[in-house]
């Protein structure tokens, strides 16, 4: 007969180990799966999201804002630009996905004047719309324009 | 369901004996353990430094105009934005010092050591984008919340129980996290668009992250210049690396090696796409690659060549 492991007196394993550990386990999985299958597909903090990278990108359709100073000179708020904190990093992408699709949405960019955005930038401000294939963009830094709404 | 637990902990014997019965394996383990925790303080350390991979204090403290709280760091909003995020900071630091010195003895510090890493990875994740580099590292002290006190009479294998539960976790994410990359490959071969089997998957993977990151990674400029079968062969080795790795949870030979395939495998990731998981290598390494379970009489090399002996 195969040996099996069963709590007992000789060996004296904690309850708590013995059966928390599984259930842990079990725990970790569910709450795992349960944003992509059940939730809203953002993932419950510490538990890991088994589909990131799942699939290879090709095109791409991405939101930026232009910034154009006094002077006529411009830049955009994320590609390129080499001056963002890491903090920042983290946030414009998501942050600049839910105004371009509000934008799509309603044809309109709702920002009012006391966004931070608005008051930390000084100069104009469009919401514009990139895409193209990501490595021609590496390759040659090629890609669509356009122009989709003045913000500021 | 009892009787699938104990079958869960019965199948992990080296030997015919028990793993969790053996002295060598606790003395292993339990070095193991206080490295862990000795890393959770270098964690804390970085993260009041400011040339790690986390976010600078600072750089947190000036943008309480970015926070997109996650569930778990919601209260922070209810206080002072520059108290909470020293209360955090200092959390983190003091109960990491604890933890190298009490670890054994007091679970209320493994409590804490838990609670600070949580909120600390809850923090620097509320910007907009969850960064994944310490969720192994915060799982890895949720399983210690189940370790007894020293004291206690069955500690010693409740101590290896942790660590082999550690373990299965690891090994079981990077399972999952295959599956879904292969079955992404099936679907867009289904679909009949560019996978990971095209000459070009891994260049545009790689070239995506470097267009959100402003980065440009060591063998980037490669995959762009020679685009071709060789890169979806390594690819795809590394998609069937993550997902055959559970089948080695029982196979205590070959975790040492398999440990080292995984770090391999993040040093891959690092050269072509990017993300830097050097923080989470630190526990893969430890509860993996220099996993207590194998045979002292071998090691790395001989490990290799006994998986070709019968």
């Amino acid at each position: 007969m195969d040996y099996i492991y069963i709590m007992n007196s000789t060996n004296q394993g904690s309850k708590l180990i013995h059966y928390g550990v599984p259930a842990l386990i079990c725990l970790y999985f569910i709450l795992a799966f349960y944003p992509k299958y059940f939730g809203n597909g953002k993932e419950i903090v510490p538990f890991s999201l088994f589909n990131l990278y799942t699939f290879i990108p090709y095109d791409y359709s991405n939101y930026d804002l232009q910034i154009t100073d006094s002077c006529g000179d411009s830049h955009l708020l994320l590609y390129g630009n080499k001056e963002l904190t890491p903090i920042e990093r983290k946030y414009y992408p998501s942050w600049l996905v839910e105004i371009g699709e509000e934008y799509i949405r309603s044809n309109n960019v709702m920002i009012d004047s006391t966004h931070f955005i608005i008051e930390k930038i000084e100069g104009n401000i469009d919401l514009v719309r990139l895409s193209g294939d990501y490595v021609e963009t590496k390759k040659s830094s090629y890609m669509q324009f356009e122009i989709l709404k003045r913000i500021k | 369901m009892k009787n699938l637990i104990n079958i869960f902990w019965s199948k992990a014997k080296y030997n015919g004996q028990s793993i969790f019965e053996n002295e060598e394996h606790y003395a292993k383990g339990s070095t193991l353990v206080s490295i862990f925790y000795f890393f959770v303080f270098i964690v804390a350390f970085q993260s009041i430094t400011f040339n790690s991979q986390f976010p600078s204090w600072t750089d947190i403290v000036s943008s309480e105009s970015l926070f997109k709280p996650q569930w778990s760091s919601a209260w922070i909003s209810h206080f002072e934005w520059r108290s909470a995020i020293r209360f955090i900071y200092i959390l983190l630091v003091g109960s990491s010092i604890l933890s190298i010195v009490f670890w054994r003895q007091s679970r209320l510090v493994r409590i804490i050591v838990f609670i600070a890493l949580f909120q600390f990875l809850s923090l620097v994740s509320s910007f907009g984008a969850v960064d994944h580099y310490l969720h192994m590292v915060v799982t890895t002290s949720i399983v210690f919340i189940f370790l007894p006190n020293q004291k206690s009479t069955s500690y010693k294998s409740d101590l290896l129980k942790a660590i082999f539960g550690i373990q299965t976790i690891m090994l079981a994410t990077y399972s999952i996290s295959g599956f879904y990359k292969l079955l992404g490959v099936a679907k867009q071969i289904k679909w009949g668009v560019t996978s990971a089997l095209s000459p070009n998957g891994l260049t545009l993977q790689s070239a995506k992250t470097s267009y959100f990151s402003g980065n440009e990674y060591f063998f980037q400029q490669l995959l762009i210049d020679h685009q071709g079968y060789w890169i979806a062969i390594f690819h795809i080795a590394g998609y069937c690396i993550e997902f055959l790795s559970i089948i080695i949870l029982f196979r205590f030979k070959l975790h040492r090696i398999w440990g080292l395939v995984l770090i391999i495998f993040h040093l891959g990731i690092a050269l072509t796409v990017g993300p830097d998981f050097s923080i989470h290598l630190l526990p893969v390494a430890l509860f993996i690659m220099f996993s207590p379970f194998g045979s002292k009489q071998y090691d790395l090399w001989n490990d290799t060549k006994s998986i070709f002996k019968k």
